[in-house]
């Protein structure tokens, strides 16, 4: 609407004084500002002048004169403009979304990440441009309180939060749980997400249960999605090229990504949206020869589409998310027998995703309404084979090596909040209620006898009281799930504005992690294992303490926060064998875990500099400590510090971005035997290490840009630790494998749009 | 503008066309080649199976027809000797038949035949298909022999497949394989004059627990609360001792489960035997003379049964089994050498006091009688390279597990197993002489474990 608004323009004439021109251009893109307010600072010769994007603004005046330049989304500028009879062109930093960062995870509508009860974190995307990541793991790693243990074969992203393991995190699509927990470490791999359609992260500690149920334990993460450019089309390419390592070649080795996105506005209500991206990770050769690689090739393809019909009330979209993903666990080639072709025994994993999304909100007088109904189909097969070196035929393995699971998730939430509803003058009240289902199917090679179905529904409700500098939310949810019992989990979050530039947050509540398919109903029996599901086990439960200060300094367009938390969780499921005779190990609720910490961030923007820094100090409860074996703390505790910095030149519009995270020992006490077959506890683990990422990116007005850099600039491959002994899967003391040292990437993007 | 659209673009479809591989249609021909060009008949019982291997299976069927040289010997079932199928106008004709790669024929000794004196036939690989390609091994020679000493072969063992239901043993001088059920015998009294032990089915992963009770009608299943839990293999934890219920692997027998065997039937303590898929057992032995008596029943069982195992010095051991009383679960101790399948191993999980039994699949066992082997690292000696002089200043271990799974990796939850390919055996058998010996496969053609191969050549 605004953008119709004709150039206003009142000039005040002063006889024959010269007019200058002026173009106002975003700074990280190079693209033209629209709705900017252009004023005179100097009073003998005021004026103000509303800046249109389709043309130069005309400033009246006689020169030097000094300007204020102001716009919402903007930092304020003041520019000295000389004599010149050329187009000045000025750049504004954007900082719309630092000012009045706008957060909707765990909300009954979106807000101000101050105003909220919980402490959102966000990371939008154009911090993931300036990082030129190429998955969730590259961006998220940075942050503090989140740590990657990456299983470096498969290139599967475990993470952790909070110091509690990646199961105790739900992942969400917009709003939407993932499905397909898989891997070892039975969580959801994060690198399965098309990082080119996320809008913005979210990610939210501590428990959130009363909101999003199971597993959101440790917090949620919330990848929102690109829904929309709000011009007509929109035009997206880009091509990434990166070396792994010292490895690339053209179309081979190395990182090779595309993708292409189209958005059209259909009509003033209806707005498609597809993409499609292409990435392709060569794998790295690391200690392994040849085609067997220590760290398995990969590709992935994304391909989403979206269509959206939105009135002032009404908002209802559909999106459509597929992945096929494929890694290649390429054997050696064995040509030891001469009068055979040579061979090699290699293995695929084929994930494939389709997750349907149906989401309707309507606003209604002092309320809105909003339902979500999504399914989720997710396959992963192990696909075993002999490829023939000379002819690459390929002849699938024995059926014992061949594995497949699927799950299928039916999932409906639905909500009501209403905002102010009693319209009382001095509490300010709003609720949300809602109730939520899903349906999922688990099926799989593995699983004993067959397919199996969970059922889970939920009543849901909260409310927030707020009275001047006090905010209050309580909550409670109910469930009733067809596999386990379930208790109600509350929770309570207090806000207090200690000053109108600092809050206190304080939250409490309970959270839980449901048993997986696999702790459930999970068969492996061979001859060294016999390992049986459990259909018997109970959700873990937590409790949890979180508590935070942040204060602003708005002049100098600065935060800082200070956090802790504290995590207790109960009968945690372990590993079990029973006495009986000739019974599997199976899975029993048993072991409880906790997890304390604290953390501070800055953050600081000013013109064209943005920085942040950052110190955590996270603690994992030793489980040695309740057999009771030595004098063992409670807590170990490893420290993290993040930090990073960008600049703008704003005329030939280069940034320069460095990124850079210290993450402290992971260690815990093991029990050591010593010669004489004594065992006492000793903390082992491997040693700190740190990753700094630099990168330089070059716009030009025509849309195109350019991005190189180089990750891990410190060249770190492996780090040392002091592991003694072995495992029936091997491991001893040594190096472990983290990363793949230094590479360098190059990315060109273009952007089309037209109004 | 739109030239920026088409040149990314076009990028971009380079790099979707480039993802697909390109094939190439000039393949190498298909090899063909007898697998050992050594065989010998040494019996009327004992036909040989000349094998012959195709590089990789045939895309459509094709014959392959082989010329014959008789030397001085003549043809037919009456006569010196005859093969499966015939031989017809001086050649033998072989049907391929599409997707195969393997192929074999039988030559048989005649009725006729005097073998006081050595002969032996040669056969010539001639393919009539331009897609096979006669390889290095074009000739093979079948002598008529009893002193037949193998020169070289590529052989694939056979455990019984994936689940290694069975042991194979394979004695390389005569280049012959012997498949046993594993699970047809349970114990093993060693053979050797004045010499007294015990030793467990180890490949079946038996444990043995003795009881503080030398009266095998007092033990009862309320003797036994807790076993279950504990004889387990893995036992992972090695508290629980369970490693002193097993074998020493080496093959060490004064170190076994049983332990020193007592004289008199009233010393004889007695031992729980746990069985993986059987009802275990209570067993006592003592010694009688120079041979053993065996006592033995199911657990809950009032009354027991009796045996005497004698020795039998052809045998490295007498086997019992609970179920069928003494049977034979080995070939004779002069004609095998090395031993393939499962077998109970002692993996260490830090220091000493931390060992536990752990069962192992793909494991090559020495015969204990003369039998020798040494490793070799390809980067100190190749295979190829590797003379009978330096063979013999080799360090041999007579050990029995000193092959065990050294030849090849274990797997972890995200690889399988796989060769070691840096190194190689040499094996000193009883007769002296010494054979290199280099695995060429972990599994079957088609991926299946218990189906390894090898090849081995005399030095």
């Amino acid at each position: 609407m605004l953008r119709s608004a004709i150039i206003f323009l009142m000039l005040i004439s002063f006889g024959a004084h010269a007019q200058y021109q002026i173009r106002l251009i975003d700074a990280n893109n190079g693209r033209p500002i629209a709705n900017a307010t252009i004023a005179s600072l100097d009073t003998a010769n005021a004026f103000s002048v509303a800046a249109d994007q389709h043309r130069e603004a005309l400033i009246p005046g006689e020169a030097p004169l000094n300007l204020l330049i102001t716009h919402l989304g903007y930092a304020t500028v003041q520019h000295t403009l000389q004599e010149t009879t050329a187009v000045e062109v000025i750049a504004l930093a954007p900082q719309e979304q630092w000012l009045d960062e706008v957060v909707i995870t765990g909300q009954y509508t979106a807000q101000s990440a101050m105003q909220s009860v919980y402490r959102v974190r966000s990371i939008d995307n154009k911090r993931i441009e300036a990082q030129a990541a190429n998955s969730l793991q590259d961006v998220l790693s940075n942050e503090l309180n989140i740590r990657f243990s990456r299983d470096n074969a498969t290139g599967v992203a475990g993470m952790s939060l909070q110091g509690i393991s990646g199961q105790n995190v739900k992942v969400l699509i917009d709003g939407v749980p993932m499905v397909g927990r898989s891997g070892v470490a039975n969580e959801i791999d994060l690198n399965q997400i098309n990082v080119n359609s996320i809008e913005k992260i979210e990610i939210v500690e501590g428990p959130m249960a009363v909101n999003y149920g199971a597993d959101a334990l440790a917090g949620v993460i919330n990848i929102i999605t690109k829904k929309g450019s709000g011009q007509k089309i929109t035009l997206n390419a880009s091509l990434q090229e990166e070396t792994v390592g010292r490895e690339y070649s053209l179309f081979d080795e190395g990182i090779h990504n595309a993708s292409v996105s189209l958005g059209y506005q259909l009509a003033p209500r209806w707005y498609a949206q597809a993409e499609t991206r292409i990435n392709r990770f060569g794998g790295w050769t690391g200690t392994g020869e040849g085609r067997d690689k220590s760290w398995y090739p990969k590709t992935q393809q994304f391909n989403t589409g979206l269509l959206k019909y939105a009135t002032d009330e009404v908002e209802i979209y559909y999106r459509l998310d597929h992945l096929h993903e494929i890694i290649e666990n390429l054997g050696p080639v064995n040509s030891l027998n001469p009068l055979r072709d040579p061979f090699a025994l290699d293995e695929e994993y084929i994930a494939k995703r389709w997750m349907h999304q149906l989401q309707a909100d309507v606003a209604l007088d002092k309320a809105q309404w909003s339902t979500v109904l999504s399914f989720t189909d997710y396959h992963r097969n192990t696909y075993q084979f002999v490829r023939n070196m000379v002819t690459q035929d390929q002849i699938t393995t024995v059926a014992g090596e061949q594995d497949t699971i699927t799950y299928a998730s039916l999932f409906m939430r639905s909500t009501l909040s209403t905002s102010d509803l009693l319209g009382m003058s001095d509490w300010q009240i709003s609720s949300q209620v809602g109730v939520e289902s899903t349906k999922e199917t688990a099926d799989g090679t593995t699983l004993s006898d067959g397919s199996k179905d969970i059922w889970n529904h939920a009543l849901f409700g909260s409310v927030e009281l707020k009275k001047g500098k006090l905010g209050l939310r309580p909550g409670v949810r109910f469930s009733h799930n067809s596999s386990f019992t379930t208790i109600p989990t509350g929770s309570i979050n207090v806000k207090y504005d200690l000053t109108p530039k600092t809050q206190f947050r304080f939250g409490y509540g309970r959270g839980f992690r449901a048993p997986s398919v696999r702790e459930l109903y999970h068969e492996f029996i061979d001859a060294n294992h016999n390992l049986l599901g459990n259909e018997n086990l109970r959700p873990e439960y937590s409790h949890n303490f979180n508590a935070d200060v942040a204060y602003q300094w708005s002049k100098i367009h600065s935060t800082l926060n200070l956090s802790g938390f504290y995590n207790h969780i109960e009968d945690r499921i372990t590993f079990f064998v029973p006495e009986e005779a000739n019974q599997p190990t199976t899975y029993t609720n048993l072991l409880q875990f906790q997890s304390l910490g604290g953390s501070t961030l800055w953050k600081y923007q000013h013109k064209a500099l943005t920085a942040s820094a950052g110190f955590a100090y996270i603690g994992r409860y030793q489980q040695l400590r309740a057999e009771a074996l030595g004098d063992i703390p409670t807590f170990v505790f490893t420290p993290e510090v993040n930090a990073s910095a960008s600049y703008l030149w704003a005329l030939p519009q280069i940034t320069l971005s460095a990124f850079y995270k210290y993450t402290g020992p992971a260690k815990n006490y093991q029990l050591v035997s010593d010669e004489e077959g004594n065992s006492s506890p000793q903390l082992l683990g491997i040693d700190p290490f740190q990753f700094l990422d630099v990168t330089l990116s070059k716009n030009w007005r025509n849309g195109l840009s350019l991005g190189i850099g180089a990750r891990n600039l410190l060249d770190v491959t492996s780090v040392n630790n002091n592991f003694t002994g072995g495992t029936a899967h091997g491991g001893g003391g040594g190096a472990a494998p983290i990363a793949y040292g230094r590479s360098y990437f190059a990315r060109l993007t273009y952007q089309f749009t037209k109004n | 503008m739109r030239k920026h659209i088409r040149q990314i673009l076009t990028l971009v479809m380079i790099g979707l066309v480039s993802a697909c591989g390109d094939e190439s249609e000039d393949l190498a021909p298909i090899a063909i080649n007898f697998t050992t060009t050594t065989l010998a008949v040494s019996g009327a019982e004992q036909p040989v199976v000349v094998p012959i291997a195709l590089s990789r299976p045939v895309s459509q069927e094709t014959t392959v027809s082989l010329q014959v040289d008789h030397g001085t010997l003549t043809y037919g079932e009456e006569a010196d000797y005859y093969t499966v199928p015939p031989i017809v106008n001086g050649a033998l004709a072989l049907t391929v038949s599409a997707g195969a790669q393997d192929l074999s024929f039988e030559v048989h000794q005649g009725a006729g035949l005097n073998i006081q004196q050595d002969q032996a036939i040669t056969l010539t690989l001639n393919p009539s298909s331009a897609e096979l390609v006669v390889g290095a091994n074009a000739i093979a020679t079948v002598s008529f022999s009893e002193n037949f000493i193998a020169q070289s072969g590529t052989v694939e063992l056979n455990a019984g497949g994936e689940d290694f239901s069975a042991q194979a043993f394979f004695d390389l001088s005569k280049m012959t394989q012997t498949n046993v059920s594993k699970t047809n015998w349970d114990l093993g009294f060693a053979s050797s004059e004045g010499a007294f032990a015990v030793v467990l089915n180890s490949v079946a992963y038996h444990m043995a627990r003795p009881l503080d009770a030398t009266d095998l009608t007092n033990v009862t299943a309320d003797d036994t609360l807790g076993f279950a839990a504990q004889m387990v293999i893995p036992q992972f934890d090695p508290t629980v001792g369970a490693i002193d219920w097993v074998d020493d692997p080496t093959g060490n027998l004064s170190n076994t489960a049983f332990g020193e065997i007592a004289i008199s039937e009233g010393d004889a303590k007695v031992f729980i035997v746990r069985r993986e898929a059987q009802a275990w057992q209570k067993v006592k032995v003592h010694r009688d003379g120079d041979s053993y008596v065996v006592q033995y029943a199911a657990i809950d069982s009032p009354d027991f049964s009796t045996i005497t195992i004698d020795k039998d010095p052809e045998y490295n051991f007498g086997f019992l089994s609970f179920e069928d009383g003494q049977v034979f679960a080995e070939p004779k101790k002069e004609a095998w050498d090395i031993m393939y399948s499962s077998f109970t191993e002692a993996l260490s999980l830090g220091g000493p006091g931390m060992v536990i039994p752990y069962g192992f699949k793909d494991i090559i066992t020495l015969n204990r009688h003369q039998t020798s082997t040494a490793m070799v690292l390809i980067e100190d000696i190749a295979y190829e390279d590797i003379t009978l002089a330096q063979a013999a200043n080799l360090t041999f271990s007579s050990e029995v597990n000193t092959i065990g799974a050294n030849w090849r990796m274990g797997g972890g939850p995200n690889s399988g197993p796989q060769l070691f390919g840096d190194r190689f055996f040499v094996i000193k058998d009883a007769q002296g002489l010494h054979y290199k010996l280099r695995f060429t496969r972990l599994t079957g053609v088609n991926g299946e474990r218990g189906l390894p191969e090898f090849k081995f050549e005399k030095l």
